[in-house]
């Protein structure tokens, strides 16, 4: 990062000048007045602003010195510590301390480590710090050592969001657009059951909640992550189901994992016949098969050899099944319209003037025109984005 | 079109660097030097597709700005994002107590700034 944002260290020393000024001046004229908490607030923002804005630039002494500073500073302003003589002393020699850290990374010039140091101590006493030693984190090292022997894993995911979700400007479509980017999300289920009736809901309420299924290969903590910003106020279950077993296809590069369940996936909703299995398996092959399918009769064929049914029957009966499958085919392709109750479409009419917050417009002036319809169906389909979510 | 996004920092490197990176993204961007600048602005200004805030500020705060942001009906569902150095728990419930959407820690890396923006961004 510092590399793009080397062309703003110039700005950062000079702005540093000026928050240095502040706190040289503000700590003399607190030694005259130790009580006064607009100045000491003054001077923690600046030293605030010098730590986050030298982080950036990975000046890590200038922050870690200003730091100490800082946590003293913040004591002093919330009243747990007082303005002694002793300390606005410490704190003044300290801001001269910084002065040479913050020159020593501008002009590369030697910084006396030995006062660093001293300094550091002294101003972690007067904080009385009970700050622990900055040891590494058990639980990241731990993450770090299981995600490389995660073998995958299926998670089955059950999520209720606050009910000010909405307010917060989040939005329930990107955890599962993230869900997806870190694996096979399926089986996405909407429970409504907290929904009250419409003419009763607030439209700035989350009263949804999800049941998903995830199969990862990535740890529980990067699912966890996902749900970063709710989770504290969520009733967020994650819930280990079974293991992937993870197959690499000796043909497929290094990076293509095929993740297969135990159970046999299916991709496209369709089982394959047993036929194109064998085939595919390498069991038979396709003439194989050809054959065994050529010697193959239909039903109908055996039935009428049987004198089970005759073979005007077995035709009749053949042309009802071409029939039904014709309606199937036209109601498939009929899936994207819906039918709506007039009731429930009054109802909702009677309810857009109050969401739209259009209080003043008489709903029996409407008309059904078409730009109700459209305005409408957005509403349907807008809810129906938020229910489907597959 | 752009998106529009909202800096508000009293630090100026600090502001440019946010603008620097979110001017790479493709964002057109506005800057306001404190919670009491950034809400003058805005009330005469576009409207913004998200918020980056820092939370200590002189005049106005980060949480004060929050709080009058979600009373303004084109900000009351602006996702905020909090960019603060202070990672404390109890500044963290203030923010989202107040309205924020998620916060980001300082000093911030600019792809986990963008990432965090794309998290909760509006899909």
């Amino acid at each position: 990062m510092s590399n793009d944002f080397a062309q703003f260290q110039d700005a950062f020393f000079e702005e540093a000048g000026e928050h240095l000024a502040v706190v040289e001046e503000g700590l003399l004229a607190l030694e005259q007045h130790p009580e006064d908490l607009d100045l000491l607030n003054k001077i923690f923002r600046s030293a605030h602003s010098i730590k986050g804005t030298s982080g950036m630039f990975g000046f890590n002494a200038v922050a870690q010195f200003t730091h100490k500073m800082e946590t003293l500073l913040d004591l002093l302003r919330n009243g747990q510590k007082v303005v002694s003589p002793s300390i606005a002393d410490l704190l003044l020699k300290s801001t001269d301390c910084l002065k040479t850290l913050i020159e020593s990374v501008k002009t590369g010039a030697a910084v006396d480590e030995t006062t660093v140091q001293q300094l550091t101590s002294e101003l972690a006493t007067a904080s009385q710090s009970d700050e622990k030693p900055s040891s590494p984190n058990p639980k990241a090292t731990q993450t770090v050592s299981t995600a490389g022997s995660s073998q995958g894993q299926i998670y089955l995911i059950t999520w209720t969001p606050p009910e000010w979700l909405f307010r917060r400007g989040l939005d329930p479509l990107q955890i599962t657009k993230e869900l997806r980017g870190i694996g096979n999300l399926t089986d996405v289920t909407l429970d409504v059951s907290r929904l009250p009736h419409l003419t009763e809901i607030d439209p700035e309420t989350c009263y949804l909640s999800w049941h998903m299924r995830l199969a990862t290969e990535k740890d529980r903590k990067v699912i966890e992550a996902v749900f970063e910003f709710v989770r504290e106020d969520s009733k967020l279950v994650i819930e280990e189901c079974e293991a992937l077993s993870v197959k690499r296809k000796a043909s497929e590069s290094e990076n293509e994992i095929r993740v297969t369940n135990d159970e046999q996936h299916v991709e496209d909703g369709e089982p394959k016949p047993l036929g194109e299995i064998l085939v595919e398996s390498g069991v038979v092959s396709r003439e194989t098969l050809d054959q065994a399918l050529a010697q193959q009769k239909r039903v109908g064929q055996i039935l009428v050899e049987q004198h089970a049914a005759s073979p005007q029957q077995v035709e009749q009966a053949l042309q009802k099944q071409r029939q039904q499958e014709s309606a199937a085919q036209s109601k498939k392709t009929d899936t994207a319209s819906i039918r709506v109750d007039t009731d429930k479409i009054d109802k909702l009419i009677n309810l857009v003037p109050a969401w739209s917050g259009c209080s003043a417009i008489n709903p029996a002036n409407y008309s059904v025109g078409p730009s109700l319809i459209s305005s409408l169906m957005s509403l349907v389909i807008k809810w129906s984005g938020i229910w489907g979510m597959v | 079109m752009s998106k529009t996004a909202l800096i508000v920092d009293d630090s100026p490197t600090m502001r440019q660097m946010v603008a620097f990176t979110l001017k790479n993204a493709g964002f057109s961007v506005m800057e306001a030097e404190n919670g009491k600048d950034a809400v003058e602005k805005v009330s005469t200004g576009p409207k913004m597709d998200i918020v980056v805030t820092d939370l200590n500020m002189p005049k106005m705060d980060g949480i004060e700005l929050i709080k009058e942001l979600r009373k303004l009906s084109a900000f009351k569902f602006t996702p905020i994002l909090m960019l603060t150095t202070e990672s404390a728990l109890e500044k963290k419930q203030a923010g989202k107590a107040a309205g924020a959407t998620g916060w980001i820690v300082k000093p911030f890396n600019p792809e986990v700034l963008l990432k965090t923006i794309a998290k909760i961004m509006p899909a």
